[in-house]
């Protein structure tokens, strides 16, 4: 991937991550071609986490919230799934984010850190205390 | 252990969804192009088809636990 030192000022919409399109749908015309297909699954399942999620946090029940999470995760790990397929035949560009903002954000929130109610206890990038 | 209407309306509302996922996933199956993808939408149909089972599992159960008697699958 091509990064380009810029100013820390906003993102480089020259620079794009994603790959080149591997697979142009057949279809290409008023019918559902393979790329839609998926774009639908995909809007399902992000329709469906929600709803899940509303019935998980909302159940009397402890079963019935342990099931609401179990078919969330699923979900979490389909929706990965068909982003990572589409992704990968170059169905999904993304802009790539100034590495200069990147620098600048890691400075402002390890000194963030310094507003910490519970003490320093850990490093940044260090164990988490669970 | 007793169920409130919500739980009930959310199981049902849970099942719907969840048939017709594994539904559209199958025909989508069919109609896509692309051997791998097809298989993908399968996966997605199965694993629906799978939530189906286990919330209506979930709904005998607790029914069982709550005395009532229904036409219930087995586990």
């Amino acid at each position: 991937m091509n990064m380009q030192q810029g100013g820390a000022s906003g993102p480089l919409p020259q620079v794009k991550i994603g790959l080149p399109e591997q697979k142009m749908p057949q279809v290409k015309g008023p019918q559902l071609n393979d790329r839609d297909i998926l774009n639908d699954i995909l809007n399902d399942e992000k329709n469906l986490m929600w709803s899940l999620g509303t019935a998980a946090n909302e159940a009397s029940v402890d079963s019935l919230s342990e099931a609401s999470f179990r078919a969330l995760t699923d979900i979490h790990r389909l929706q990965r799934q068909l982003y990572n397929t589409m992704f990968n035949l170059g169905w999904y560009s993304l802009d790539a984010a100034n590495p200069a903002v990147i620098q600048d954000d890691i400075k402002v929130f390890t000194n963030y850190r310094g507003q910490f109610p519970f003490g320093q206890g850990t490093a940044p990038g260090g164990q988490t205390l669970m | 252990m007793q169920l409130s209407t919500k739980d009930v309306t959310y199981l049902r509302d849970q099942m719907s969804w969840s048939l017709l996922m594994a539904k559209k996933c199958n025909h989508y199956a069919q109609q896509c192009q692309d051997t791998q993808l097809a298989q993908l939408c399968q996966q997605v149909g199965q694993t629906h088809q799978a939530h189906y089972d286990m919330f209506l599992n979930q709904l005998t159960n607790l029914a069982g636990q709550a005395g009532i008697q229904g036409g219930g699958q087995q586990a």
